[in-house]
């Protein structure tokens, strides 16, 4: 026994000699939502822990340490591994600072990238490395089971006589959600009585946080017909992120003693003096692994990463103060889930507020197989002005995996009264010598005051009476669309003039006729003329022929070549208008104002009739 | 014409007397009653801006967020260019989760996009096409020499024309005609117009929707954020 002290002494001293430090993240990418773990690895002797990195727009908390103490030719060297969950709260690239430790050397900065948008399918994480080969007698963990069948409380090594002792571990279930508690149950067996404590070596997490749930279980039990005492120690393993996460072999390292051929006499001495050294042996189980699923689409704004159930409370120590006096407002997030990753609710946006940072503090505790706890968030709280003063309800969103459902927790509002502080003592202050002028806070929202009627805008209202002018507003268009016929009549006449003399034959026609009727009395023979120009003038603008020396034989030749040709009688009336205008034209004395009055009738009425008798 | 004086000078005090009541109760904090008196003064005069801003105040005041939020929408199609009254509906819209201005489009853009009212566009698109057909119309009439000095005048009120009537067409595209606001908290949107069908939402007070068909005591709405429809209590939505 004094030998392996002195060894043991001589090695803890050996080992503080070379004290180290080594960081290292489990991933340098994560999707934004998710959280990555920084193992710190201090290895040597001594009581140097070191702290918890600072990085803007990072959560970090202390996850716990695991210590590890190996023994190879003798020689005893042990490590602490410190956990540290790292939870941006933002996109972006993140560079962890070197880690400090009194006497050694700092590490290497680290970096890691958070991703925007969570990552679709994260690739399985490196494979399992090789399980380490069986010892003689080491029981074989039994395989994990589904989601829904938790593992049986018993395990039995199976194949072979019972060993003297053997290690099993055994996880609740082999798939679980991102952040989502997975008990681990690792359970030493052993028949036979020890010698010294056994040694027990926690298994090496990737992708997984850990915590454990205190006191270990004893008992006994029976295997395979043996009876065995047993140790139980269980843990809530966490996911990290999305993909395959591992637990390595959990070991336990044992001094079995040792026994010759011949001890199973009943002699005290001959058994005595039979034993040999003590066997010092490793047992420890396989790794196992757990499928990490990301959590379904449609997580809230302001999602915590907590998978489990939470509730809130909000409290002050007083409700009533004066403005610029301090209160301490007290956020109290309890329940089932991680706890400790919890980051800090989010403010309520209150300008007339002030609020200062807060202090957080966890308490974890178990509920059955589940782990959980509280989380309090203490901040001090200034009013800005007097009045009464609401703090909304504080909200914390959680995943229920009960429900399958993402969840709102939420607190009652908390009422205060606020009455005026010293106005003295609400002045900003501003440093001796400070040139720079007070900026302009706003304490509160709210409407602008009232407006008086009337106001209005002459020119916007005439444009809206403009506007409801309805029907009005079709005149532009008829004008546009009667410039536009017009346009067209006017174009296409220009194409033919043969076409535009014929039609406007009857309106020359009664132009001159006209002029005849307003012709004086002395003027008796120009007003024949004109009236005789009228008749042969349309008829030659009809048949688009010269009016000298039309005749009516000609006329009526045409006219009775015609497709609807006139009847007989306006034929006749047409020669006797013909032949009376020749009488008078030779006539020395002319005709008299009636007669070219009745003349020019009886020749407007003649030309009407053969253009509505389509003379062309 | 004394007579009409006469009625005009004793007709100032009696429109200005209700207002300073109205005025004197929301300055006294009696919001509920100063909501009623100037709810009675906009029933007198509906197309002053100014007073359906004060009785958006009013409401919202006296808790009533929807009713408040469409007052305030009212005062703002009436009159986009008063800073307090934009100001004061992008309020009350985000107390229902909501902004004036359409998510991704910057805060100046919305502003000079809305700075002329619906009826405004339409008076100044109505007046471009007058002159514009005008224009058009003499030109037709007109020889080749009126044609060519008026061609340059017949260019511009055409394009006029076309700039006030795609603004007032996507004015129109943002700010629908056939809109109404959620007056009742939570109100819930149905599957189909009745109590058998399934609520699939439920909106908010003060959340402004598009009526997109009218069944009586149904009405079926869209939200404008969200984009989902369903149908709606009548009774849950004031119509602008």
């Amino acid at each position: 026994m004094a030998l392996v002290v002195c060894a043991w002494l001589t090695a803890a001293s050996a080992a503080a000699a070379d004290l180290s430090v080594t960081a290292a993240l489990n991933t340098a990418h994560v999707a934004f939502g998710e959280q990555l773990v920084l193992s710190v690895a201090i290895s040597g002797s001594g009581s140097a822990s070191p702290k918890p990195p600072l990085i803007p727009d990072v959560e970090i908390y202390e996850s716990g340490k695991s210590q590890s103490m190996s023994i190879i030719n003798g020689r005893v060297s042990s490590s602490v591994v410190y956990t540290f969950v790292l939870a941006p709260r933002k996109a972006g690239r993140y560079v962890v600072p070197p880690i400090e430790v009194p006497g050694a050397t700092p590490t290497a900065p680290l970096e890691f990238i958070a991703d925007a948008a969570p990552k679709p399918d994260i690739p399985a994480a490196a494979p399992p490395p090789a399980a380490p080969p069986s010892q003689p007698g080491m029981p074989v963990p039994p395989t994990n089971p589904a989601i829904s069948h938790p593992t049986p409380p018993e395990a039995r090594p199976t194949g072979g006589p019972t060993p003297d002792a053997f290690v099993t571990a055994t996880l609740e279930k082999n798939r679980a959600y991102v952040n989502e508690q997975v008990t681990l149950t690792v359970r030493f067996f052993t028949a036979v009585p020890l010698l010294g404590a056994p040694q027990y070596d926690a298994p090496k997490l990737t992708g997984l946080l850990a915590e454990n749930f205190g006191a270990d279980t004893q008992g006994t039990t029976m295997v395979g017909g043996r009876s065995y005492n047993y140790s139980e120690l269980k843990s809530a393993l966490f996911p990290v992120q999305a993909g395959r996460a591992l637990i390595g072999p959990a070991a336990v390292v044992v001094q079995i003693p040792r026994r010759g051929a011949a001890n199973t006499g009943d002699d005290f001495f001959d058994r005595f003096f039979s034993m040999q050294a003590p066997e010092a042996r490793r047992l420890q189980t396989d790794p196992l692994t757990l499928q990490a699923e990301a959590l379904p689409p449609g997580a809230p704004e302001d999602y915590s990463g907590v998978v489990g159930q939470l509730s809130v409370t909000a409290s002050v120590d007083r409700a009533q103060l004066k403005a610029g006096e301090a209160l301490n407002l007290t956020v109290v997030v309890s329940g089932v889930g991680n706890i400790k990753s919890l980051p800090e609710p989010k403010r309520p946006d209150l300008p007339s507020v002030r609020f200062f940072d807060s202090e957080s503090s966890v308490k974890l505790e178990r509920f059955g197989d589940k782990i959980g706890g509280t989380k309090t968030f203490k901040t001090v709280v200034v009013p800005r002005v007097s009045g009464p003063l609401e703090i909304p309800p504080v909200t914390v969103s959680y995943y229920d995996p009960a429900k399958r459902s993402f969840e709102r927790a939420k607190s009652a509002p908390v009422k205060l009264t606020v009455l005026p502080g010293d106005p003295n003592a609400a002045l900003p202050v501003v440093g001796p010598g400070t040139t720079s002028a007070p900026g302009v806070t706003e304490v509160a929202s709210d409407v602008s005051y009232l407006k008086a009627p009337g106001g209005r805008s002459a020119v916007g209202d005439a444009l809206a009476a403009f506007g409801a002018t309805g029907p009005w507003h079709a005149l532009p268009v008829l004008f546009f669309l009667t410039a536009l016929g017009v346009d067209w009549r006017r174009r296409t006449a220009s194409a033919n003039p043969r076409a535009r003399r014929a039609s406007e034959a009857r309106g020359v026609a009664a132009q001159r006729l006209k002029q005849a009727e307003a012709q004086p009395e002395a003027e008796r023979a120009r007003a024949t003329a004109l009236l005789g120009e009228a008749l042969t003038g349309f008829f030659a603008d009809k048949f688009d022929q010269p009016a000298a020396g039309l005749t009516l034989k000609a006329v009526t030749h045409r006219l009775q070549n015609l497709k609807t040709p006139p009847t007989a009688a306006e034929l006749a009336r047409l020669k006797s208008v013909w032949d009376e205008l020749d009488l008078l034209r030779y006539a020395p004395s002319g005709a008299g104002q009636a007669e070219v009055k009745r003349l020019a009738d009886e020749i407007r009425d003649l030309t009407l009739a053969f253009e509505k008798g389509g003379i062309s | 014409m004394i007579v009409a004086l006469l009625a005009a000078a004793l007709a100032l005090p009696a429109v200005a007397a209700p207002y300073a009541d109205a005025k004197a109760a929301y300055d006294a904090g009696d919001f509920e009653r100063a909501a009623s008196a100037f709810s009675a003064l906009v029933a007198e005069t509906p197309g002053d801006a100014a007073l359906r801003y004060d009785l958006g105040n009013a409401l919202l005041k006296s808790g009533r967020l929807g009713r408040a939020s469409a007052s305030y929408q009212r005062a703002f199609d009436l009159d986009p260019r008063d800073g307090d009254g934009r100001r004061n509906l992008d309020f009350a819209l985000k107390r229902a989760g909501e902004e004036l201005a359409p998510p991704g489009v910057p805060g100046p853009a919305f502003t000079a996009f809305t700075a002329l009212s619906s009826r405004e566009l339409a008076g100044l698109h109505w007046l471009a096409a007058w002159a514009t057909l005008i224009l058009a119309g003499f030109s037709l009439l007109g020889a080749a020499e009126r044609r060519a000095r008026l061609r340059d005048w017949l260019l511009g009120a055409g394009a006029a024309w076309l700039l006030f009537g795609l603004w007032w067409a996507g004015l129109r595209a943002v700010l629908p005609p056939g809109r109404g606001v959620i007056i009742e908290s939570r109100a819930e949107l149905r599957n189909g117009p009745g109590e058998k069908f399934t609520v699939g939402y439920t909106a908010p007070e003060g959340r402004r929707v598009r009526i997109l068909s009218d069944a009586g005591a149904w009405l079926e709405v869209g939200l404008l954020k969200e984009g989902v429809k369903g149908w709606v209590l009548a009774t849950s939505v004031e119509k602008l």
